[in-house]
Order: C-alpha cells, then structure tokens, then sequence
C-alpha cells in the first residue's frame, strides 16, 4: 500500500501551513486517496495504475494548492461568482474590463454621448488647470529652483497694497558684502528696450542683469555663452548681450551665425554673445524677457545709471542661492541682522525696512496681495469649472440609470448566478471608469488644442509692448495627475449611484417588476439629478449674465472724456540720453508739426498715465490744502492721483472744464505754479467753496500750488470706479522727458499715426516712438479683465446651458419610455393628447422649478465674489436673476417637448400589447 | 459559458445538498456527484477540498472526525443552520434563474 503522506505534504509545503492543521489536511487527503485507491484496484487496475491515477488527481492543475492558499490562507469570505475568475483580483479586475468593453461597444451611441460630455467637463478643467499650473504652480525652469529666493525690502508703510518691494542696488553691494548663506546672489532690473528693426523701433521686455544672474540661476546658454562676470566687469565689457530663444527664431532665423552680431537697444549697440534656453523665462512666466544686458556701473541706461547709485531707490530684483545645507531660516536670521545694520547705518533710507526671503518657487509676480489675488482668481476659476464637469457627471448618471433599466435582466441572471453585490457594483464601476478614462483622454487633447488658442488669443491683445507670451502651456505630469483626479472622481460622482442602484436589484424583482413602470427609487434618484443640474447650470448661466451685461455697461458707461477720434503716441528721449531741455525742444517741434497735420482739430501732451490705460505707473502723492498742511503730518494727508499736462489737453481728451481755465503755454517752470482739479477732489478738499484760487500742497513737491482750475471727473483706473480725486499740475512746470501725445482729428486715424511716427523720425529717428495707437486701443488692456470674464462664464454658462438640455431630455425621454403602458390605458381609458403632454411637461417643469428654486439660493451666495469686477450693475442684478431663470424654464420645456409630442402619439393598443 | 464555470457557480450547492440529510465525508460526496450525475460532473481531490474547506470557513458546514471499530478515523461534514439558510436562499435564485432562462430562451422561440 502506496504512502500519501509524503506526496501530500511535498505540495503543501510551499503554503506554509500551521503544522497542525497541515497535518490535519494531510491526514484528511491520505484517506481519500486511499479510498479511490481501493477502489480503483477493485475495479480491476494494477497498483502501480491506481497510485499514478490517484496522484494525477491530485496534482490536476496545481488545483489544490492554488485552492488551499486561498482558503487557508487568505480566508476570504467572497461567494464563489460566476466569472469572477474568484482567484486573483487582478485577472478578475480584467475580466471587468473586457466585459464592461465589450457592453459598451454594443451601446456605441450611449458611450459616445457619455464620453463626449465627460470629455467637455474634464476638458474644462483640465485646460483652466493647465494655465493655472504654468502661472502658479510649475517650479521655475533652472537647476534646482527648491534652492532659490527672492530676496525683497519689507517697507513700514504700504503703497498702494504693497508692502514687498525691490531692493536699491547700494542696498544688493551690502548684501553680496556681509551675507555668507548665499553662494550666489544676482540682482536684475526688468525693464523694456526699444529695440532697432528695419521696420522701426519696437518695444520687448528685457532685463538688465549682475555678471553672476545667469551662473546663480544655473542656466547655460544652448548656444555661445552667458555672461561671466569678470568679463562684465572690464571697461567696455558690458556691450554684450544674450537673446531668448524665441528672439533669435524671430529676429535671426535661428540661424547660429547669430553669435558677434550687433543689435540696436534705446540708440546703443550691443553684441549678441549667446541665446537662452528655450525653457528659460527669465522667472516671469508671463511676460518672460526677450534680451538680457549686464547691469553695471558706467551703464547707458539713464534711469539704470539713477538707480545704481541711489539708496533710496528700491528697484533691482534680487535673488540668491542658498549654499547646501543653508535653510531658508538660517539665511532670513541673518538677512534680518544685516537689515538692521543698514538701518543703523542709513537712517535716511533704510529706517524701519527688514528684508523678506520668500522662497523663489512661490513668487508669482510680487509677494503678499499681488500673488494672493492671482490665487483667489485662480480658485474662482477652478470652482466654476468644477460646477461644469459637476453638471457634466450628474448628466452621464442620468444616462446611466435610465440604461441601468433596460439592463435590469442582466443584472438580475448575474446577481441569480451568485453575483454578489460588491461585484455588480465594481463591474458597473469599471464601465464608469472605462468612460471617464475615455472622456479624460480627449480632455487632454481638447486641453492642447485650447492652450494653443489662448496663447494666440494671448499675443494677439493689444498690449503695451510686444510681450510674446510665453506661458509656456504644456500638458505636464501635474496636468495629467490632475486629470487622472477629475477622472476619478467624475467615475465616482456619475458611476456610483448608478452602479448601487443597479446592485440591488435582485432576480426576484426583476420578474415581479416585469418591466412595469420602473422602480420609485430610480426615478427619485433621476428627479434629483435633474434638479442638480439645473440648479449647477443655473448658477453658471447667473455668472455668464452678470459678466455679459457687465461688459454692455461698461460700453455704455461714460468715461468722463471722448476717446473716439483721438490717436496717441509715447516718446522717451531720455532713454537716447536727452536733458530735460532737449527733450522740451524735442516736443516742441512735435508739437508744432503733428498741430498743422490735415484733419487735427488739436494736440496736447501728458505723462505716460492716460486714463484707462495699463500704461505707466501710478503712484498716488499726499496732497492736502496748503491750508491744512502745517497741522497735519505729510504721511496723513489724502493719497490722491496726480497727473502732468499740458496745454489744449482737456480740449483735445474732451474733459469738460467746470470753472476757471485749463493750462496756458505760460504756465512754465518760470511762472507761478498752478494746478487743476476735478470735481472730486474739490468737492473732498473745499466742500460748498469755490476752489479756484485756492492752494494745494503736494508730497513730495511740498510748494504751494494754486488752483486755476476745475474740471469734471472721468474715469481713470476702472470703469467701475468710484469718483477719484485726482490733481492736474503742469507738464511744463514739472517737465516730464517722457511723454505722451493726444491727437484729436476730425479724419481718419491710421493714417494719422503714420504721420506721428513718420515726423518723430524726421526729427530724431533715434527717440523711441511707443504705442502708437488710437485711444480705444489704448483703453482695451484695462476692460480685457471684465472682457476675459465674459468670455469665460459665457463659455461656461453656455455648455452648461447645452448639458443641462441634453440632461433634461434624456431624463423627461426615459420617463415616458418607462411610462408607455401607463399612457396607453389613460389614452385607452380617453385622455386627450392635450391631457398627456401636459402630464409629461409638468413633471418636468416640476423638476425644473425645483432647480431653479436651489440654484437661485446658491447662484446669490456665488455671485458676490464677481461684485468687484461688475460695472453698472449690482451682483444681484433684478434682470439677470429673473431672466436667466426664466430661460433656463423655457430651453427646459422645449427639451421635454419632443418626448412629450412622442407620448402624445402613443398608441394604446400597441403600448398595451407591448407587455 | 464553459464547463468549469458552471461547475464553480453550482459546486457550492450540489456539495450543501449532499450533506443536507446527513453528515457525509469527503470521499462520499466526491462519489455521489460522481454518481448521480452519471460521470458528467467529477470534483477530485485537488478541487474538493479546498471547496469544503471553503465552505467549512464560512460556517455553512461543520467537519468532525468520527472513528469507527476497524476504519481510520474519518472527517464527516454536516449542514450548519446557516448552511441551511444559504442553502434554501441558493435554491430559490436559481429556480428563479431557470426561470427567468426559460423565459428568455421561450421567447426567442416564439
């Protein structure tokens, strides 16, 4: 007699039992082996057949084994299912997938309808986090950025909301003296050039940069060198340049001979040394440099030259790379040691200033409100996108309960087959996860194609100076990490429910329900689905409204001057190395040859700050009564606007002048000093007075100026602004070198601009000649934010709109599909067509309603955020808030007309026969 | 759908059936399937075992070793209440599979 025990313990070994219930197995197995042993032999086989035949069973298929590891070991407590596979989780997990494959390709339409949908909610998202990660998330494009700081002058008192400024370069000697945390500190200083091109002078940004920038940074160049900086430091060294990339593609052809050629930059040569990386921006993800200058001591730049040697001036950017093994903490204590020195040491400038380390990563544009707004915007946008993918999935459930119906047969035999519950649920999720992996994958190529327009929409604004925005839009890890999350949760947030549903159908209801009406609970799930949808679009639609009759007032609100008919132009001279006295010649002459030009009504000049326009900086002064001077300290009185201009200004801008006179040629440096006020700030300064003849101190001028004049207030930052006080001096008296010029014709204005810049160059082809454009051209940065707006919620609300059509329908065409019998006998039993669509349409007004009802409530929760980029209009505006609602009602009701009709024409013979 | 997928789905019940009315040992049950299903259904001792044990885990069956005068000792398997209510339920959904197969298949001869 053949000895199991040894075969039986050989093939239980590798499971590693506990020894006694291996033995117990052991013992269990060697007498049923005995007994089909016996058996065997009696039946008429030879020992030797028997004991193979019985080890063969043994042995079949590693079946045991297999077998035994899972219920001694793992001992789960899964029924045995059909097709679960029920050994491996993985073979099982792909057993899901070609099932839930092969069912959806047998409902092609069903998944393409889904797929689609999905793939505008996922896309939506993916293509705004796609720009908020190039503009807020992405670590900047050098060798170990974790490594960086920007290192910033923390003032005592804000201007404007800013406390973080640059630092001065004196201040930056003092820090690359005493610092010892930084193995490498770089100052830089952006700046736009006017750069010298056979088809005139163009403005690019570019900055002026220490020898050390680009070795701190660690960038090379992908062609000749950067600067070093020793070789900066020799006199005459500095005449060299590095181009970006896209400079030396545009400009140069990307042709390598590049290298020794000569550019022109404000009238001075340079010669191109190397080109910057292509990834390289600079740290300005959105306005990223075109050409880097060394910044030295002898520098040709005027304002460079002021600046260098000037403590008080805060304008180079520094930033600095901690030495291995520094923390940015060790680093802040000496900064902060170092600061306090200086303020010792420079008590004029310095008092009261610490220096701020911010790690260079998180910078966008300027620590503090700056960076903290572009986080808040970036939220706003993010949570309306999410409500249109929210619409999105509540869309594909829909659709997938409705078809979870007609599988209710299917389901029923797998569940009767021993399915259990966690099963159905994962095979439906799989089916979900299938859609939304589809609907993910063409998010990601809608999210390509997108960037691609809106860098070109991007470049194609009218922007001060030739940006060429490089955002840099790319779908990244973190784009698709982002999108593997939307897919997620779009499976959970429109599969689940569904998939849950579904499960808990059982065979037995299947055959009691007998494709009868459905059950309630499914169509209360459905009902709710449609009132979330409604409710989500219509919050979109009340956002898309506001922004759209936001924008129509803002065309219609007055701003305070005539914009139509007037071209401008910006000059600076002094950027070509003009004094002051050159300069006034300079504009003289313009003057007088732009005035006699065809069609010139009149001609004024102005600083940079025209109204409504991103350009020039401005820098709200202290004013105050002379009056009320000696009893206040300068720091306490009014931070009011100030603006220089000349003669003719207010005539040619069309401002009208309320009381006294506008600027004479006589009003120059010799003569008294004057000023003209808008109503505004009369009113704030000399209520129920007459102002002129009335005197002004100002900051930082600090002599009495006498008020000649009164004109009405205009708008000048927002269109939405509250009136601001605002003071007009001079602009002979302060002399300003550069100017801008307002040209009022009574013709055409291309033509116009062409003689401006053409009599610039007569004069002096060397003067920069900026921005030649018309006023509303001029204007269009400043209404771009609330334009930009409009465009997205309109966008948004728009396919919001269309997936809630598309939701309603669906839901209103099942309900009466599942209602076909029901309508049959009331038809049988002599219900008008009349009775039956109005049946089908109120239910769905019903839903509608109910909708429109919640998605109120949260849309005036939603849309106080928008208040502050609302013109005219309140962020409860009555029209939008009625409106909206209104439309979304009525694009509701012609979504359950068709099924409607289609009820209408139910036959009841057939729908009753149908059974 | 395959043979071994069949058997899988309908192992659990023919082997609960098997010991309903008494406690049987393992060699047994694999005979009377063997049996009564006239050869058309064999579970082996590689995939027997593993099943009781299965079942035996979950509770729906119980194994004793009984010794009896002259034999080796033997492990009996004996129906559990719970088994019994498994067992009642299995039936019930696959009587109503079969119907519900009927109906299909009746339908798509009508």
């Amino acid at each position: 007699m053949p000895d199991w025990k040894p075969e039986i313990a050989r093939r239980l070994a590798p499971l590693k039992l506990d020894p006694v219930r291996e033995a117990e197995i052991t013992e269990e197995l060697a007498q049923h082996l005995e007994d089909r042993f016996q058996e065997l032999v009696s039946r008429g086989a030879t020992e030797d057949q028997a004991q193979r035949t019985a080890l063969a069973e043994l042995s079949d298929e590693d079946l045991l084994t297999k077998g035994l590891r899972q219920v001694e070991q793992e001992a789960p407590r899964k029924p045995i299912v059909l097709g679960s596979g029920g050994h491996n989780f993985l073979s099982s997990l792909w057993q899901d997938v070609r099932y839930s494959f092969r069912q959806l390709r047998r409902n092609p339409g069903f998944a393409a309808v889904a797929i689609l949908t999905l793939a505008l909610g996922i896309g939506a998202n993916t293509a705004i986090f796609s720009v908020v990660d190039a503009v807020l998330l992405r670590p900047l494009p050098v060798q170990h950025s974790q490594q960086l700081v920007d290192v910033y002058n923390e003032i005592p008192q804000k201007i404007l909301f800013i406390r973080d400024v640059p630092l001065s370069y004196p201040e930056y000697e003092d820090l690359v003296r005493q610092s010892t945390c930084f193995s490498g500190l770089a100052a830089y200083y952006a700046d736009t050039f006017a750069l010298e091109r056979q088809s005139g002078s163009w403005l690019v940004p570019g900055m002026l940069v220490t020898g050390n920038y680009f070795d701190t940074l660690g960038v090379g160049a992908v062609l000749g060198r950067t600067f070093d900086s020793a070789g900066v430091a020799k006199p005459g060294g500095y005449a060299v340049a590095v181009i970006s990339h896209s400079l030396w593609e545009r400009q140069f052809g990307g042709n390598r001979n590049v290298l020794g050629k000569t550019i022109e930059l404000n009238g001075n040569l340079f010669t191109v040394i190397g080109v910057a990386p292509a990834s390289f921006n600079g740290l300005a993800p959105v306005a990223a440099p075109q050409i880097w200058v060394p910044l030295t001591q002898e520098s040709w730049h005027v304002m460079v030259r002021w600046s260098l040697e000037n403590r008080g001036a805060n304008s180079v950017q520094v930033v600095g790379r901690l030495r291995p093994g520094r923390t940015i903490q060790q680093a802040q204590t000496e900064m902060s040691t170092i600061a306090s020195r200086l303020a010792a040491q420079y008590p004029k400038t310095d008092k009261g200033h610490t220096i701020q380390l911010f790690p260079a990563n998180q910078v966008r544009i300027l620590p503090g409100e700056v960076d903290k707004t572009l986080y808040r915007a970036s939220a706003v946008l993010m949570a309306v996108v999410g409500l249109v993918l929210l619409i999105a999935c509540t869309n594909v459930a829909a659709m997938s309960l409705a078809r979870a119906a007609s599988r209710r047969k299917e389901i029923a035999v797998r569940a009767a087959l021993g399915a259990g519950r966690w099963r159905l649920t994962r095979q439906l999720l799989t089916e979900s996860l299938l859609l939304a992996l589809g609907g993910g994958a063409a998010a990601v190529v809608m999210t390509r194609v997108a960037n691609g327009e809106f860098v070109r929409a991007l470049n194609a604004l009218p922007l001060p100076a030739e940006l060429n925005v490089t955002l840099g839009l790319h779908v990244d890890y973190r784009v698709l990490i982002f999108t593997m999350l939307a897919v997620a949760l779009a499976t959970m947030l429109f599969g689940l429910a569904p998939a849950l549903q579904a499960s808990r159908t059982t065979a037995a209801d299947v055959l009691k329900e007998e494709g009868r009406g459905g059950s309630g609970r499914r169509h209360r799930l459905l009902s709710a689905l449609v009132v979330a949808q409604v409710a989500a679009s219509l919050v979109l639609l009340v956002c898309a409204g506001l922004s759209l009759r936001s924008v129509f007032n803002a065309y219609r609100i007055n701003p305070g001057f005539q914009p139509r008919g007037v071209v401008t132009a910006q000059f600076a001279p002094n950027v070509v190395g003009y004094n002051a006295s050159q300069a006034a010649t300079f504009y003289d002459t313009l003057g007088r040859r732009v005035k006699r030009l065809p069609g010139v009504t009149s001609a004024a000049f102005s600083d940079n700050l025209l109204p409504l326009t991103l350009r020039g900086l401005r820098r709200p002064t202290n004013v105050t009564p002379s009056a009320m001077a000696a009893s206040l300290p300068e720091k306490q009185w009014p931070l009011v606007d100030r603006s220089q201009v000349g003669p003719g200004y207010f005539r040619t801008m069309g401002i009208p002048i309320l009381r006294g006179r506008e600027f004479l040629k006589t009003d120059t440096a010799k003569a008294p000093r004057v000023a003209v006020v808008n109503q505004a700030l009369a009113r704030n300064f000399w209520p129920g007075q007459d102002p002129i003849g009335k005197r002004l101190d100002i900051g930082d001028i600090k002599k009495e100026w006498e008020v000649v004049g009164v004109v009405a207030t205009a708008k000048y930052v927002t269109l939405g602004e509250k009136p601001r006080p605002l003071v007009y001096l001079s602009i002979l008296q302060t002399g300003n070198s550069s100017r801008s010029i307002v040209v009022r014709t009574s013709g055409a204005t291309t033509p116009l601009a062409a003689s401006i810049r053409r009599i610039s160059r007569q004069i002096d082809p060397k003067v920069p000649v900026l921005d030649v454009e018309t006023l509303s051209q001029a204007m269009a940065p400043a209404l771009l934010l609330p334009k930009l707006g409009v465009d997205f919620f309109g966008l948004a609300g728009l396919l919001g709109l269309v997936l809630a059509c598309v939701g309603i329908y669906g839901v209103i065409a099942y309900s009466v599909s599942q209602r076909t019998h029901e309508i049959g006998i009331r038809i049988a039993l002599g219900a008008q067509k009349r009775d039956v669509a109005r049946m089908i349409l109120s239910r769905s007004l019903l839903l509608t309603l109910a909708g429109v009802g919640i998605g109120l409530g949260l849309a005036l929760a939603v849309t106080r955020v928008l208040a502050d980029i609302l013109y005219g209009i309140s962020a409860t505006d009555p029209v939008t808030f009625i409106g909206v609602p209104v439309l979304l009602v009525l694009v509701a009701l012609l979504a359950s007309y068709v099924p409607a009709r289609r009820a209408t024409r139910v036959d009841p013979v057939v729908a009753l026969r149908n059974e | 759908m395959s043979e071994i997928e069949w058997k899988k789905v309908s192992a659990e019940m023919l082997i609960l059936s098997l010991v309903e009315a008494r406690p049987r040992h393992g060699y047994e049950i694999s005979q009377l399937i063997e049996q009564r299903s006239g050869g058309a259904v064999r579970f082996y001792v590689a995939s027997l075992y593993p099943l009781l044990y299965r079942l035996e885990k979950r509770g729906w069956i119980q194994g004793r070793w009984v010794e009896k005068e002259g034999q080796r000792r033997r492990r009996y398997y004996r129906l559990t209440p719970q088994g019994k209510r498994v067992l009642a339920s299995q039936r019930r959904g696959w009587r109503a599979f079969v119907e519900a197969i009927n109906r299909i298949t009746e339908a798509e001869n009508a």
